[in-house]
Order: C-alpha cells, then structure tokens, then sequence
C-alpha cells in the first residue's frame, strides 16, 4: 500500500498547516482573548458570588482578613509582588480601571464607557475630590458633600453588586430576574436621592460664594464640580429607566414598583436586595460587555471596599446611624476587614480621575467603525463626554448617532466633545 | 519570553498576553486536536489553558511549551467519553473562543486527518502534535518525561500508521 501511496512526511507538515488554517472558521479569537483577559477576575468574582456574602468579601479584601477563610492567592514574589500589591490600595485600583479601560480596543472602550457600573465609579471619584475641596471651605459643606458621596457610594456599591450577582446568576442557572419593577423603583429612588443631595449641597456652595466668607472662586468651582456630578447622577437615574423600559411596563407594574418603593423608604431592606436588580441591566448591553462587566465590577467592588474602609477608620461620622442597614452592614464589614488603609492623596484622585475620564471619553483617535452605535439616542445609550476629531473613524451612522454628534462644541483645533443639548 | 515582565497591572502586561495569545491560540487548539480532541473541547480547554497562562503570567518563562504541557494535561484529565463534540453541549454554555456553536462535526469531517490521528494511542498523537508544532525529540522527550528514543519511536510508529491509512483510503485532506 506504501507502494501506491507513497508516504511523505512533509504531507503531514501540510495536513498540520491545514487543520490550523481551517481553524479560523471556527474560532473567535478576539472573543476568546477578551474572555481570557477578564477570566481571573471573574473566577475571583464567582467564587465569592457562590460563597455566602462575609465569605465572598473576604475573598476580595483578602489581605485584611484575620478570619482564616479562604482567600484568594498572593501576589509573586519579588518585584512584581511589589506591584500587583499596589491592587490592594484603592489608588492602585482607581488606576487599574482607567488602565484596563485604556487597554481595551476602541470598539470595546467606546461601548463599555457607559456602563452604569462603570457611571458610578467615576461618580465616586468625583465626590472624594470635590469633598477634598470643600475641606478647605467650609467642614459643615464637607460633612453634607459626605453624606452625598455615601450614597452615591452606596448606589454605585448596589450596581456593582447587582450586576456581580446577576453575572454569576446567569451563569449558575441561566434564570431570569424577578421583581424587575422593584428594582427599577429602587434604583432610581437612589439615584433621584442622590440628585436631590447634590443640588442641596450645590446650593450652600454658592450661598458660600456669595456670601464672601469663603474663596469665592474655590467655592464656585466646588459649586461647578458638584453641578457636574449631579448631571452624572441625573444620567445615571436615566440610565436606568431606559433600561427598564426594555422590560414589559404597564399601569399594574408602575403601581408595584411604588409600593416597592415605599418599601425601602421606611427602612426595611431584604437581603436579597441586591440579587433582584440587574438582569436589565446587563441585557440592555451587547454580550461582549458584560465580559468586561465581570473584571470591571470586581475592581469596583474592591475599590469601594477600600474606600469605604479608609475613611471609616480615619473619620467615622455619626450620621451614617441614618443610612439603611445595607449601609451599616458595609460599614461594619469594612471596618472588620480593612486594616492596610492607605493615605487619600489629593493629586493622585485628580490623576486617577482625569485617566478614568480620557479612557471613557477620549476616542479622538480611535477606530470605531465596527462600533454598534445602534442605540445611541436621547433614549439609548448617550454619546455625551466623547471627545472625537476629524482622526476618529465612525461607522454608518443611525441618525439619532448622527444627530447627538451635530451637538458636538469644538473644543481644540480638529477637536470636538459631544454635548447633551446644542 | 525569558524576559522580565511587567506585572499583571500594567497595561503593557495585558498587551503583551494579548499579543501572545492572538499569535498562539489557533496553534493551540490545533496542538490539542492533533492530541485527539474533539474540536469543542479542544477550543474549550485551550480557553481554559490561556485563562491559566494569563492568571500566572508573570511566572511563565516558556510560556508557548508551557500552554501545551498544561493543555495536554488537562486533556488526559478529561473523562473519555467527553472528548467528542457529539458529547458537548454548545448553545450558551460554548467557549466564547468558538465563533459557533454549529457546524463542529461538519468541521471536523472536512479535516480527515484529524479522525485518522484518533485511531493512534495518546502516546503517539502527543508527539505528533508536539513535533508538528516544532519541537525536537529531545524537547519533547522533557515534556512527556520519557527518552528522546521513545520520543523517535512513537513519531516512527505514527507516522507509519498514518501512511498506512493514507494507502487505505487515499487522499486525506
């Protein structure tokens, strides 16, 4: 039979070139590596998610705890110990995210920037700087901005956890979320809170400015700063009712929604709270998304974890009695697992905040032509904050695409930044 | 790769992963279907393997011999009647590294050669796959930890075997 077919070693060496050509029908490389970038994390996060909530936060503070649970595994030795050890401090995470967004290709960076999860975190990056400001102001201004920073905190630590839990839910068991109208009430009673908090606090900011007794300037740009991040709050509660409106909505389900509502107005608070929000959320966003969501939310969640340890421990404040229990219960765990606190540095927030806004927002030379700008839209996903130039390469435009870009200012020479009216 | 890396938060770690990954992933899953896996599992648990090599990257010297030894490892770890695609459930459940879930026998049955390397013993198709891939006797014989003799010998038997199917049932793409 050798005789006939002669046998050629080099005919292997094709068959082996052929099976891996052929490969690319088959594979996803793109899809597996944005996979296998986040798995480590998402490994992390499903462990945790599978534990019991004590179990499951230990797992992400790990070197705070003194319990003797399982942790997650230390950092390598040597050099590189030194520096995956910097993880550990809310600087080194605040980093991390704008330098994992930052290392996302344009398309994934253009689509994951509006996150609400991700939304959040910059609104917590916003409030330390902005409390650090009013420090030099006024320490009553200070405390309030504190409250409002604690439940924007709060707010962005139950969007992390709802789409922590919902990731792995979908995961576990493919099941859908209940309750969905309650959770839309909510999350949107802590948004419109925190709206409302913040424009008490933008008004004693000015009343400062206009009194005189302050830096007039210093008190106008706290008044700006908090302006701002109002907007963001006010986007973040749009956010998430255009996401529920992805849900089936009538008159019975509205009429749920605000009795759950009532519900956690008088203080009562499930411990599954958290498990019924986010199914919504993370539907109302292309699949790959959520692949980031997954490494995205563990790093939230520690920052936060950090965060809140740091200033609870420098400066407990007797007004947190106030908040709900979810809040006492973060803050006693924080309190328990934090012990490594770091120094809050003043120049590295601003660092970390202006890096986290050019990873969201800088697309001025970006290549987004496999973008899916199909829900852009006054009621779809904003384009407001991305910076673009005549570099930036667009894919065919829907028009309400085509329309938010119309309402771009020129902001440098070939530079403009889209804007939310004209 | 024997150089000093960044650590595993720096961007130019990620990027660095993302190159070797992007350069080595087909090769991998093709080193595992030439072991003899199925063509899910094979992209299945070359994912897995790369999750594994990012997670420990910053160790990893070698890290292009490393993902084979790891992936053939936990190939011989899989039980043996999942080592078919007919065995796994795709749908939601498939690697994201596939691009679908549909038409895996049909893929497999254009690549005859992949059915042929299947009727060898595992021996045999390990050294197939690692030669193929561009390992001398000696590399593999660290890898598998047996002699560069058996190394040759199992590589000899192969080949025969596959020249004698060849005979059999002629061209074989």
């Amino acid at each position: 039979m050798s005789q006939t077919h002669p046998f050629d070693p080099d005919r292997l060496s094709d068959l082996h070139a052929a099976t891996v050509g052929g490969l690319d029908d088959l594979l996803d490389v793109e899809a597996g590596l944005r996979e296998a970038l986040v798995a480590d994390r998402h490994t992390a996060t499903g462990r945790d998610l599978g534990l019991d909530v004590e179990g499951g936060l230990q797992a992400i503070v790990g070197p705070g705890d003194q319990s003797g649970r399982p942790r997650p595994p230390e950092p390598k030795e040597g050099n590189a110990a030194a520096r995956t050890g910097s993880l550990r401090s809310p600087t080194g995470i605040r980093s991390h995210v704008a330098r994992l967004l930052t290392s996302l290709d344009d398309v994934n960076r253009f689509a994951v920037r509006v996150h609400p999860a991700l939304e959040a975190f910059a609104l917590v990056l916003d409030f330390a700087r902005i409390r650090d400001s009013a420090l030099d102001i006024n320490l009553s201004l200070s405390a309030e901005l504190e409250q409002s920073r604690d439940s924007a905190r709060a707010l962005a630590r139950a969007l992390a956890d709802d789409l922590d839990r919902e990731n792995y839910a979908a995961f576990a068991r493919g099941s859908r979320f209940r309750d969905r109208e309650y959770s839309r009430a909510t999350d949107r009673h802590q948004a419109l809170t925190l709206a409302r908090a913040l424009d008490r606090h933008r008004d004693h900011a000015i009343a400062l400015a206009i009194s005189g007794e302050h830096d007039g300037a210093l008190a106008l740009g706290v008044a700006c700063d908090i302006d701002r991040a109002r907007a963001r709050a006010d986007a973040l509660a749009l956010d998430l009712d255009r996401i529920y409106r992805h849900e089936h909505y009538d008159r019975d389900t509205e009429s749920r929604g605000y009795r759950a509502g009532s519900f956690y107005d008088g203080g009562s608070f499930e411990d599954d709270y958290a498990f019924k929000h986010a199914l919504a959320l993370t539907c109302a966003f292309p699949v790959p998304i959520n692949r980031y969501t997954l490494h995205l939310v563990g790093l939230l969640r520690r920052a936060l974890d950090q965060d809140l340890g740091r200033d609870f421990e420098r400066d407990p404040w007797p007004g947190l009695d106030r908040l709900d229990p979810f809040y006492l219960d973060l803050r006693d765990r924080d309190r328990r697992e934090r012990l490594d606190l770091d120094v809050p540095d003043r120049g590295a927030l601003d660092r970390d905040s202006e890096a986290l806004d050019r990873a969201r927002h800088d697309f001025t030379t970006a290549d987004l032509r496999t973008a899916d700008l199909l829900w852009v839209g006054p009621h779809g996903i904003s384009l407001t904050g991305v910076r673009w130039s005549d570099d930036t390469r667009w894919p065919d435009m829907p028009d309400s695409a085509r329309q938010a870009l119309r309402w771009s200012k020129q902001i440098g020479d070939g530079l403009y930044e889209v804007r939310d009216k004209p | 790769m024997d150089d000093v890396r960044e650590p595993a938060d720096e961007p130019a770690d990620a990027a660095d992963f993302s190159a070797f990954y992007r350069q080595q992933i087909r090769a991998l899953v093709n080193f595992l279907l030439w072991t003899g896996a199925g063509a899910a599992d094979a992209a299945e648990l070359a994912q897995e393997t790369m999750i594994d090599a990012h997670r420990n990257w910053l160790d990893i010297k070698c890290p292009r011999a490393w993902i084979r030894r790891v992936a053939s490892r936990k190939f011989s770890r899989l039980k043996p009647n999942t080592n078919t695609t007919a065995s796994i459930e795709l749908g939601d459940n498939r690697s994201p590294l596939l691009a679908t879930g549909q038409g895996l026998a049909e893929w497999e049955q254009r690549h005859e050669v992949l059915r042929l390397l299947a009727m060898l013993p595992l021996r045999q198709r390990e050294v197939m796959a690692w030669t193929y891939d561009g390992y001398r006797p000696q590399e593999i014989a660290d890898e598998l930890n047996i002699s560069s003799d058996a190394v040759r010998a199992s590589l000899r038997l192969a080949r025969r075997a596959l020249a004698a199917q060849f005979g059999r049932e002629g061209d074989v793409e």
